[in-house]
């Protein structure tokens, strides 16, 4: 129910007429190029229809027809032109308006902190079909207004040119338009809802393949292989019934629109019979009719089109509008920078806070709960002075990584505050990056670009050598032949799982940030490797460190132990 | 050619439904033939009314006309529905074979492509091919029916004319099929660049936490837009290739039809057809018209399914270096363990050290090892082979005296059970994640297995017990809980050779307790190796093994080599058991 409810909300939130100018007008030059060239597409069969009554009169009169058929060839050349140029336009457009809701969607999910962040609503894989499905129908709204409008254009026109030759007949091509488009009207909220239902089943299996493929040692060790596509058939087939389903209610709304060509068509000679046995109605006036009946009769098509469209955007709207956050659905087609075009320069990194040196950290009363478990950390006491050593043990569920991710804002605190040099800090998350503080969690990760890149993250590279040596990284390039630009592979799968943590922890050091938060590095760091690093940092003295550790290496150098269990703090032992 | 290849294979996933592609069949000649009706029943009419027939003929043939029409709608809707059920029917069983195949390749291959790309592989590619099925290539069936049925009526109405619109239709239908072929190549490289992008996307999603806290946000939004540069860049060429199509296909129909009108002209002066078969004549170049501007409007489909078909093939024919090729079991019970002169490199890196170095070592059956050694000593690549993740380059591996490519592989796999670094939770209920989605076990194995480990209290007092739900990737569990849940997946299944590596390392020292006496009580039984920082983890076992490097520089019985002051282990015993590895071992 509280589903539904907040489906009707986020749905009252859409305004696709809004969002389809805006994804429009992000390219306003393409876009109005697409729109003028589309118009001339649709507008010259009118003229190339009337060319054809003018043929078939004159073969009635067996006149001589060669010049009209040129200008005809001519007419049909000028709109394979136009028709080249509108997809030339139209495909830059849509590349960009793509990427467009591409980014806002990447930036809301990757972004610290500040008004614009927001959480994953389910799984990174689940979360590509939002990415590339629901952008891809977003922007399909937008485009069906090009050909939209312009076939409109052609309808009034065509319209208009019929009844100067047979007004009622003109007026008989209306019925089953407005007939149709009434029933296609109706259907369309079953198709909303079929359509959300078939999603939610593909949903489910990128969801279910892509945590197969990340867990595929698993399933291969345990011999469970068969298990998992067990699994998936069930998925898959719940998916085909998903699929069928929408498909033949978009048949029957599409199909009705194409026999209506038909329809208008035989009541059209329903009505004429009459003037054609008169006389006054000449074969090239039959000629036209049915050649403007049979567009006309694509009428209701577009129309659906737009209906349907609008329906798969609207539910696309508010997929996307999970990615960037509950109430700031328009940050989907924010306007922002784009640079696709060949010969564009790459996007800008955006500049890191300015460094306010750390004095004192102090965490009052801090309480952050996951709801979905109620775990979490409970009125958490906690001060931090500069340059010290600290660290924070205690059992499996005692909320330690928690107590981390509070502080710098990777999970939201319910109340309590937090205090850098006395000061509250309101948004954590925007407040604990670089050169401020630095996170490096229990598993790093590394994205499929070079060393140097996962290192510096887009920052100026000159301090890469320095962190290089503090987490004795420079022994590993020594092996690699590309050095820092060795490309590390999906999620850094190529580096081992030392290798990995080190680059993580040059990353978190890079900036020498004021503050380093650590969660347990022991899973992936030999002793040997820990203890150097700890020794490192501590020389450099000026870098505050909190972290989780259960190693005795860790707790023998610490200025500040604090033991944790239940999610409250049950010691605090300063030396 | 190599293109037909792909169609072939695409075609042969209908075979296993010969009565759903039967039945698809006639209802496809149903809805080609309609069409050609309503043009014969015009002409009729204007014939009927140039000799002056009664109003009742002509508004009959009106009616007619409408009558068509909407039986057409109906057909239409009946292709739907066979079609689509067809296609998902059958690209549904790709999806499998394509899961089965892609979780039976090597783990260099997975190291080298992200589970992102494999799901727009395995899924979105097999969806292009159901769409292109269920759109194109019933639109395609149904063009090619009208296309038969017109030229049968126009050879009836004019021989003269028939023979010359087949040639022409052959022709031009022969160019635009070898044109189609072209845009394949355009279709496949801008699926690649998509589904890179895509998988980037994936990958950004998954470490978003990494790249908030670390201020890396709009370095990912600009490494993506450098990604979708190539996708505009690969789109623009194949729409480039679409519009060639568009326009040849209309230059077909536009010359089609001003050379029948011509004809026409020359045909009605000498007197041979009547003003209605001009005007059929006419119609019926442009019957066609609608049905291949569709086609040509789907080519995008066409080129997509292509591309996502030669991209299926390639991806099975990604071949696993690690097969089954034997056909031995095991003995039941404990199984001993032998390793011959192994050595092992890395194929692919330039860097020709050996991970692994003519490693030797014997490990009788129920006996336990452990393993010590720094990082990158070679510790985990010695886990793979022995589980046959990786082959030996050199040496042999066996277990209860068999070679490990001589077993079974199901056998191997059915006896042997790890807890690896890495574990991997799922978003599903604890149940599958414990049974790994096996629903053949018993939820009173699952608790006597969880009991074993004093799981079960834990298990029960989550909100609904064995069908609590965890989020994508596990979260709801701590690192350590985990850990937990992969030792219970262990339990369940009794294994005869057990490989534990670093199965501790994050769990604290108060669940350790618990874990060490489940896993004394896992040891007892079957043969195991341990792979542990910690020399507290290994001093309860029966044989140590000291690697550095990828060599053995010592193994023997823990008892031996306590005992033995100068034994490595002994002197790593003397710096307590929190010192480091490396100093003792150097």
């Amino acid at each position: 129910m509280r589903d539904r409810d907040a489906n009707a909300r986020s749905r009252r939130e859409i305004r696709p007429f809004r969002f389809a100018w805006l994804t429009g007008t992000f390219r306003s030059r393409l876009w109005g190029a697409s729109w003028v060239l589309w118009g001339a597409f649709f507008l010259i069969p009118l003229w190339t229809g009337w060319l054809l009554k003018l043929a078939f009169d004159a073969l009635s009169s067996a006149d001589s027809i060669t010049g009209l058929l040129v200008v005809l060839g001519i007419s049909e050349a000028i709109r394979w032109v136009v028709f080249a140029g509108a997809i030339y336009f139209v495909v830059r457009w849509w590349v960009a308006a793509l990427t467009l809701m591409r980014t806002n969607m990447l930036m809301a999910q990757t972004v610290s902190g500040g008004p614009r962040a927001a959480t994953l609503p389910d799984s990174p894989a689940e979360a590509i079909s939002r990415f590339s499905d629901d952008a891809r129908d977003t922007v399909l709204w937008a485009d069906s207004w090009l050909d939209g409008v312009g076939y409109i254009a052609y309808a009034v026109g065509a319209l208009a040119i019929m009844s100067t030759i047979d007004a009622r007949a003109a007026f008989v091509v209306l019925v089953p338009l407005a007939v149709v488009t009434l029933i296609t009207r109706l259907l369309t909220p079953l198709l909303y809802a079929w359509r959300a239902a078939d999603r939610e089943a593909t949903g489910r299996v990128t969801a279910f393949l892509g945590e197969t493929f990340t867990g595929m040692l698993a399933f291969r060790l345990a011999g469970r292989e068969e298990a998992a596509i067990g699994r998936l058939e069930r998925y898959t087939s719940i998916r085909r019934r998903t699929a069928v389903r929408d498909s033949v209610l978009q048949q029957a709304i599409d199909g009705i629109s194409s026999s209506t060509a038909d329809v208008t068509i035989g009541l059209t000679l329903l009505v004429l019979v009459p003037s054609v046995r008169s006389g006054d109605f000449s074969i090239g006036d039959l000629a036209l009719f049915v050649a403007y009946a049979t567009q006309l009769g694509q009428l209701p098509r577009f129309v659906a089109r737009l209906i349907t469209s609008r329906e798969q955007a609207i539910v696309s709207y508010g997929r996307m509008g999970e990615m960037v956050g509950p109430g700031r659905l328009s940050d989907v087609v924010d306007h922002r920078s784009v640079t696709i075009e060949p010969g564009e320069a790459m996007l800008d990194r955006e500049p890191d806070p300015a460094r306010v040196p750390l004095q004192r950290l102090e965490v009052r009363g801090l309480t952050a709960r996951y709801p979905s478990n109620g775990e979490g950390i409970d009125h958490i006491n906690l001060a931090f002075e500069r340059g010290t050593f600290n660290v924070i043990t205690g059992p499996v569920g005692a909320g330690k990584s928690t107590l981390l991710r509070a502080l710098v804002g990777l999970v939201p605190h319910d109340s309590g505050c937090i205090l850098w040099n006395g000061e509250p800090i309101s948004d954590p998350a925007a407040w604990f990056v670089p050169p401020n503080a630095a996170h490096l969690p229990q598993i790093p990760s590394l994205f499929s670009e070079s060393l140097a890149d996962n290192i510096s993250l887009g920052r100026d590279p000159s301090q890469l050598q320095a962190v290089l040596e503090l987490t004795t990284l420079s022994r590993d390039l020594e092996q690699m032949p590309d050095g820092l630009a060795t490309m590390v592979g999906a999620r850094g799968l190529r580096l081992s799982g030392g290798q990995a943590q080190r680059v993580a922890t040059a990353r978190s050091l890079l900036t020498q940030p004021e503050l380093l938060v650590v969660d347990d590095l022991s899973s992936a760091l030999d002793v040997a490797t820990e203890r150097e690093l700890w020794d490192r940092l501590r020389a450099i003295g000026s870098t505050t460190v909190i972290a989780v550790s259960q190693r005795q290496l860790a707790i023998d150098r610490a200025d500040q132990v604090i033991t944790m269990a239940g999610g409250r703090i049950t010691s605090v032992v300063r030396r | 050619m190599d293109g037909q290849r792909h169609w072939r294979a695409l075609f042969g996933l209908l075979g296993s439904h010969p009565w759903r592609v039967a039945a698809m069949a006639a209802v496809l000649v149903a809805t080609g033939l309609l069409p050609l009706v309503g043009p014969l029943l015009i002409a009729t009419f204007i014939d009927d009314a140039a000799a002056g027939a009664t109003q009742s003929r002509l508004l009959f043939l009106a009616a007619v006309y409408i009558g068509v029409g909407l039986a057409r709608q109906v057909m239409a809707i009946a292709v739907a529905w066979t079609a689509t059920d067809l296609a998902w029917r059958s690209t549904n069983e790709l999806r499998s074979t394509l899961t089965r195949h892609v979780l039976g390749l090597d783990v260099a291959f997975h190291r080298s492509t992200s589970p992102g790309e494999l799901v727009s592989r395995v899924d979105g590619d097999v969806t292009a091919l159901s769409e292109f099925v269920s759109n194109f290539v019933v639109r395609a069936a149904a063009a090619l029916v009208t296309l038969v049925g017109l030229l049968v009526v126009v050879l009836w109405r004019s021989w003269a004319v028939g023979i010359g619109l087949a040639i022409y239709l052959a022709i031009a239908l022969a160019t635009m099929y070898r044109l189609r072929d072209r845009a394949v190549n355009e279709a496949t490289s801008e699926q690649a660049a998509t589904g890179r992008m895509l998988g980037e996307i994936e990958e950004r999603l998954s470490g978003a936490d990494d790249l908030r806290s670390n201020g890396g946000g709009s370095h990912a939004v600009a490494t993506f837009q450098r990604a979708s540069a190539a996708v505009l860049a690969s789109t623009l060429n194949r729409e480039r290739q679409g519009v060639v199509l568009w326009v040849m296909s209309n230059v077909v129909f536009v010359v089609g039809g001003l050379t029948v009108l011509a004809v026409d002209a020359a045909l009605l002066r000498r007197g041979t057809i009547t003003l209605g078969t001009a005007f059929l004549l006419f119609q019926y170049t442009q019957v066609l018209r609608a049905p291949l501007d569709r086609l040509a409007d789907e080519t995008e489909r066409v080129q997509r399914a292509a591309g996502g078909m030669r991209r299926t093939l390639e991806l099975l024919a990604e071949k696993p270096t690690i097969v089954s090729v034997g056909s031995r079991h095991l003995h039941p019970g404990p199984l001993k363990l032998k390793l011959q002169s192994v050595s092992f490199e890395y194929a692919d890196e330039d860097d020709p050290a050996r991970v692994v170095d003519d490693v030797s070592l014997t490990l009788g059956a129920g006996r336990s090892l452990g393993v010590l050694g720094r990082t990158g000593s070679g510790k985990t690549t010695l886990a793979r082979l022995l589980l046959r993740l990786v082959e030996p380059t050199a040496g042999s591996v066996q277990l209860g005296g068999v070679p490990l490519d001589q077993i079974d592989l199901t056998d191997l796999r059915a006896r042997t059970g790890v807890v690896s670094q890495d574990v991997h939770l799922f978003g599903a209920s604890i149940r599958d994640n414990l049974t790994l989605f096996d629903s053949s076990i018993s939820d009173q194995r699952v608790r006597a297995a969880l009991e074993e480990l004093d799981l079960l209290d834990w298990v029960e007092a989550m909100p609904d017990g064995l069908d609590t739900q965890l989020g994508p990737a596990g979260t709801g569990l701590s690192g350590g809980e985990g850990q937990l849940v992969a030792l219970s997946r262990l339990f369940l299944r009794s294994p005869d050779f057990v490989l534990l590596d670093e199965a501790s390392s994050r769990i604290d020292p108060d669940t350790e307790e618990r874990v060490t006496h489940a896993i004394d009580r896992l040891l007892e039984g079957p043969t195991a190796v341990v792979i542990a920082h910690r020399l507290s983890t290994v001093a309860r076992l029966d044989e140590i093994l000291v690697v550095d490097a990828g060599r053995v520089i010592e193994h023997g019985p823990t008892e031996v080599l306590r005992a033995d002051p100068d034994s490595r282990y002994a002197r790593l015993l003397t710096f307590g058991s929190n010192t480091v590895l490396d100093e003792a071992l150097s």
